[in-house]
């Protein structure tokens, strides 16, 4: 039986990846790979708040990070003209070291207290970037970051002028994110990152230096959320300090409880979801705050643990009404 | 000296609306231990009320325009406080005593009353006209009687409410329930009614808050984002849930917002709140008044 569900899981793992490495050939539609392109960024970023998030602590500076990510990389590139694939992991590890600098002091701060300090965090670099302006362009931000260079494989030059090769590359970051945290997750840092919420006196009564896996935690979400604001910068070819203000980090708390925390597949599956009935919705663009809080509202009072543990209620019942 | 004095009457004016939006979101925090992320909405909506009653329809036409006011406040408080009654039994009380997911739904809250008000009201500024006009001086110095009104309006309420905590059963009751709600439910405090009166209470505050900007500053439905802010800097140096701790941090974040503006420029001086909250917090982690949760 345990056999089996793990090679379902494999099965199902294997054909998206397929599909997913496929869809480009099947699907030439630029406007739905956008779609997708920001499905596989907005998981990034979520998959990287989750981390923390399990602790229980509500990172509301995810978008800063991924801001930083992206005015590093934007900067490097435009004033030292460094080469996108360069300033890819620079921009994840700037994006880390302030997380790590931000993290220190604040991490000890409980609960309600470290919501509101990440909070104001977001406040202080959207200020920063608007009046820093002969560095980061002011209230307009950064225009003209180039495009990613191209790269050649035996011979064949992949040039990213279409969406196609963007959609690659953030299908290939997706992939690392999802890789990376998955391990993690199932790791001993995931188990006690768990316990914190839970019993933190007692983890750190145990022996486990609670501060040094939470501060680890909260750099490794920055990390993503560096190199995701990076991509996105060289994908939009301009950032400025609206793009990256507390509400996007919101949406992506929202987004990551609303697919449920409990698992990895759930920030990816709240992405999917919620970004699909975005778009889908475009018309009616005023009422989808209305739409997405409702959801939010019924999700967390219905089905607490998220879309993604619809298929285990569903069996449940069924079962239940079989017995 | 003119501009001194006029720089620190507008921050007085600017920390009253602060203290009334902050002593509620502590009042939230202190008895049902909610982050009420959605606590600018109700301010908003205080705001919408005002212009809707007091200007759009005109409210009881023909008395004379600061009664007329008055009243318009008074039922847009009520309003508001009843509105956020309802968020409170229906939507946070599922959730009681979860820190996580109630800051989560109420961020959905906060969504949810943002854009209804823009599907409702539009995205256009609104302005209210003044029901206080004219000036006081005092010497060659010039108070406009909107700002002074606002404060005064503005101590009002605080020392009402200070009196309604210190002085009146519900208000020990909510004291007691603060400290400890489950020795408080032991003594026959019904746990229900005190957190339907502290939502009440706090809604009607922010309301008043935002009736009281309407005729100084413009309504639109994004008004409640930089006060919640604010108010969340003022709660946060102040110690979460401590109401003195919010009039201080209130005063020193109006104030000092209210100087920065003036004497170096407006991005400045949230950078600096932030900076000094920020700096609080690593000094003392708990805010001036607070206590170990």
């Amino acid at each position: 039986m345990q056999n089996n569900i793990i090679n379902v899981k494999r099965v199902t793992v294997v054909l998206f990846l397929v599909l997913g490495l496929l869809f480009p050939v099947l699907i030439k539609d630029p406007y739905i790979m956008h779609i997708l392109i920001s499905i596989f960024i907005w998981s990034i970023l979520t998959l990287g708040i989750r981390v923390i998030l399990v602790a229980g602590y509500l990172n509301c500076a995810q978008a800063s990070f991924m801001g930083m990510g992206a005015y590093a990389s934007g900067v490097l590139a435009l004033n030292l003209g460094l080469s996108f694939w360069l300033c890819l992991p620079i921009a994840g590890i700037i994006s880390a070291l302030l997380a790590l600098f931000i993290g220190y002091p604040t991490l000890r701060i409980k609960g309600a207290y470290f919501v509101i300090v990440t909070f104001g965090v977001t406040e202080v670099f959207r200020h920063i970037w608007m009046m820093w302006s002969s560095l980061f362009g002011g209230p307009q931000g950064l225009l003209n970051i180039p495009r990613p260079e191209p790269i050649h494989i035996a011979g064949l030059a992949i040039i990213f002028n279409t969406k196609v090769p963007f959609y690659y590359l953030a299908l290939i970051l997706f992939l690392i994110t999802v890789f990376v945290l998955y391990r993690l997750d199932v790791s001993r840092m995931g188990l006690i990152l768990r316990a914190i919420p839970q019993a933190d006196l007692l983890a750190e009564c145990v022996g486990v230096n609670i501060m040094k896996y939470k501060l680890a935690a909260f750099v490794v979400g920055a990390f993503f959320a560096g190199i995701a604001g990076s991509f996105w910068a060289h994908y939009f070819t301009y950032c400025s300090p609206w793009d990256f203000t507390f509400a996007v980090s919101f949406y992506m708390l929202m987004y990551s409880v609303m697919g449920g925390i409990g698992s990895v597949l759930g920030p990816i599956l709240g992405c999917s979801v919620m970004l699909t009935l975005d778009e889908l919705l475009r018309p009616f663009k005023q009422y989808m705050p209305i739409v997405l809080g409702m959801i939010l509202v019924i999700v967390l009072l219905f089905i607490p643990g998220g879309f993604v543990t619809i298929p285990e209620r569903i069996r449940t019942r069924i079962k239940r009404r079989g017995d | 000296m003119e501009m001194f004095l006029q720089t620190l009457t507008n921050g007085v004016m600017t920390s009253m609306i602060l203290i009334l939006i902050a002593s509620g979101l502590c009042i939230i925090f202190g008895i049902l231990h909610i982050v009420n992320f959605a606590h600018g909405e109700f301010y908003m909506l205080g705001g919408f009320l005002i212009w809707w009653l007091f200007e759009l329809h005109a409210l009881l036409a023909g008395i004379p325009d600061t009664i007329r006011y008055i009243i318009a406040m008074i039922i847009s408080m009520a309003v508001v406080g009843f509105i956020g009654i309802v968020v409170e039994k229906y939507i946070y009380r599922p959730f009681r005593n979860n820190l996580f997911s109630t800051m989560i739904v109420a961020l959905g809250i906060m969504f949810i009353l943002q854009a209804s008000a823009l599907v409702i009201f539009g995205a256009r500024d609104k302005a209210v006209s003044s029901p206080f006009v004219g000036k006081f001086n005092l010497g060659s110095i010039y108070f406009s009687a909107e700002r002074l009104a606002a404060i005064a309006c503005g101590v009002i309420f605080i020392v009402a409410l200070y009196f309604l905590i210190d002085r009146t059963k519900i208000g020990k009751a909510m004291r007691a329930v603060a400290q400890d709600s489950e020795a408080a439910l032991v003594q026959g405090i019904n746990i229900g009614t005190v957190f339907t009166v502290a939502m009440g209470l706090s809604c009607a505050l922010a309301a008043a808050g935002g009736a009281l900007v309407g005729p100084i500053f413009y309504i639109n439905p994004y008004m409640g984002v930089e006060p919640i802010m604010k108010a969340f800097v003022v709660v946060i140096l102040g110690g979460l849930g401590s109401l003195p701790g919010a009039v201080i941090g209130g005063f020193v974040v109006g104030i000092t917002e209210s100087f920065v503006t003036t004497y170096i420029g407006a991005h400045f001086a949230m950078l600096v709140v932030f900076l000094i909250m920020i700096g609080t917090l690593i000094a003392k982690p708990t805010g001036i008044f607070g206590h170990a949760e």
